[in-house]
């Protein structure tokens, strides 16, 4: 079982896409309501993928991003945002950093495609990340 | 007046040289000023007098052989109207000189009562009062002028100000409904995997399946209307490329077709030079071409034709008629560009309608075709590349949606 963060301010968003994600019974997911609390998570228990949100109260999906991309370079990073298709809004080295971008609203199939994708990529990874 | 000022060069209209004489006699007396005369006995030479030389004053009988009362006043002034003139009446023609001064002469004098210092001080005064009346004149038309720059400034900055609040409303509003709207797709994909199977003939006749599909296509479609809010409310810097403009036209084409297949139209890109290239931003201006085609779609009735072309020519003179309208950046005429056109034969624009078709909201499509802001990005849109859109629309007949691109040399450093 692959273990998903999910890091999301709004909470009814965050548990229907847990629900969705776990309903194949291939995933575990863990919510977090910040950024803060989304890299206390990541330094408690290990993790296959990260998702997190872009616009976030106090650390932003960016900060996020470029902390676990620093501390944490193979751990796979999705950004999740209503502003995906706006080339200026997402600043492009967040794009470059990030393994994905997933926008609200959200295909379910896309973002199921994505996340397959992104931990089997992981899966492949000959070093495995401790943690 | 003194002395060292130059001379009062004075006109006098009068057929009787006798009065001609004393007229000359009183004005070379007077000491307050220096005086040039010239003499007419009609108003045939006066004006004659008037096209050739240089006057100050003109000095009139209103009874001459050519010319009699208020037709001499009229006469003088049509031909001379920043001058100012004294009227010479009889005694018993008080009225006269009060009409006359009513039709635009600064004062008159009874012949009779003509004597030295009057005559001088009565052209002085006149021309002093010409003077006046023409600064004040001046005056009156530069405030008014400044006053229309004033509205036209106002005007301009009301409408940046009234782009900015719904910007930042749309902006507010489109993300504030994202999030809700991703629940919903969610919860609608949750409830499909939990209570439907796999199976496409069980998905095909079940009342659930066909449910959630209509939430998915109301849900798109106020995704679709969101998605444009967020268009309009945050302009993106264009991303300048040398772009092939047939590729773009025919993409344009065929996305807003597959968009919108409602009812069958012809759509056909008629002419697209493979050769024609030009500096712009490939997915900015595709959005356009999108929107264009969608409204060419949307105003489409039974056996109309859509037909897109782009071919290179010069901008033309903003058509100045009621059944054109033109937005976006100014360009000379006769500069070189791109030209993309996108012309239906569907049911045309109302000319009263017309001048507000770039304003964001404005839409007379159905609900659920759009929320009124196509036009309005595209023409910001439009306008940051450089360009105008014209549109020139007949109702019954059809509209011409046309956007001009100036031609540029280089990719911009600055994007």
């Amino acid at each position: 079982m692959k273990r998903i963060l999910l890091i999301d301010d709004e909470a009814a968003l965050a548990e229907i896409v847990k629900l969705n994600l776990e309903l194949s019974g291939d995933y575990s997911v863990t919510l977090a309501e910040s950024g803060e609390s989304g890299l206390r998570e990541i330094e408690r228990k290990a993790f296959d993928l990260v998702i997190t949100d872009f616009k976030l109260p106090g650390l932003s999906g960016v900060d996020v991003l470029r902390r676990l991309k620093d501390e944490h370079p193979e751990l796979p990073v999705v950004l999740f945002s209503v502003y995906h298709d706006d080339p200026s809004a997402v600043p492009a080295h967040a794009r470059a950093l990030a393994d994905g971008l997933i926008g609200k609203p959200i295909d379910h199939e896309a973002m199921d495609g994505l996340v397959r994708r992104l931990l089997s990529d992981a899966l492949d990874d000959p070093a495995p990340r401790s943690r | 007046m003194t002395l060292t000022s130059p001379p009062i060069r004075v006109l006098a209209v009068e057929d009787d040289p006798l009065y001609a004489d004393l007229v000359r006699h009183l004005l070379r007396r007077d000491r307050n000023a220096e005086y040039e005369l010239r003499a007419a006995r009609t108003i045939a030479e006066a004006l004659a007098v008037l096209d050739t030389e240089v006057i100050d004053v003109v000095l009139a009988d209103l009874h001459l052989p050519d010319s009699a009362g208020m037709e001499t006043v009229t006469r003088l002034l049509e031909r001379a109207s920043d001058l100012p003139l004294v009227v010479l009446t009889g005694v018993d023609d008080d009225k006269i000189g009060t009409e006359a001064v009513r039709r635009g002469a600064q004062d008159y004098l009874v012949k009779q009562e003509v004597r030295g210092g009057i005559l001088g001080r009565v052209i002085r005064y006149a021309i002093e009062r010409k003077a006046l009346e023409g600064r004040e004149a001046q005056r009156a038309a530069d405030l008014e002028a400044a006053y229309g720059e004033l509205e036209r400034t106002q005007g301009l900055l009301l409408q940046a100000e009234r782009m900015s609040a719904i910007g930042q409303m749309a902006s507010g509003i489109a993300h504030e409904v994202k999030n809700p709207l991703a629940v919903v797709v969610q919860t609608i994909d949750y409830l499909d995997r939990v209570l439907l199977g796999n199976d496409p003939a069980e998905r095909a006749t079940s009342d659930v399946a066909h449910r959630l599909d209509a939430m998915r296509d109301a849900i798109a479609r106020a995704d679709a209307i969101v998605r444009e809010l967020l268009e309009f409310s945050r302009p993106t810097r264009p991303q300048l490329e040398s772009v092939e403009i047939g590729a773009v036209l025919r993409r344009a084409v065929d996305l807003a077709s597959t968009q919108l297949s409602r009812v069958p139209i012809d759509v056909s890109v008629e002419s697209a030079p493979p050769g024609l290239r030009s500096v712009t931003d490939a997915r900015q201006l595709s959005q356009v071409l999108i929107n264009l085609v969608l409204n060419a779609l949307q105003a489409a009735e039974a056996g109309s034709r859509v037909v897109a072309r782009a071919y290179e020519d010069t901008a033309s003179q903003s058509a100045d008629d009621r059944y054109s309208i033109r937005a976006g950046a100014e360009i000379g005429a006769g500069t070189r560009g791109v030209v993309l056109e996108i012309e239906d034969t569907g049911k045309g624009i109302p000319v009263d309608l017309l001048p507000q078709v770039f304003d964001p909201f404005f839409t007379t499509k159905a609900p659920g075709e759009g929320a009124g802001l196509g036009l309005a990005v595209s023409r910001r849109i439009v306008d940051q590349l450089g360009g105008y859109i014209e549109i020139t629309s007949r109702l019954g007949r059809g509209t011409l949606a046309r956007v001009v691109l100036p031609e540029r040399r280089e990719v911009g450093g600055d994007n």
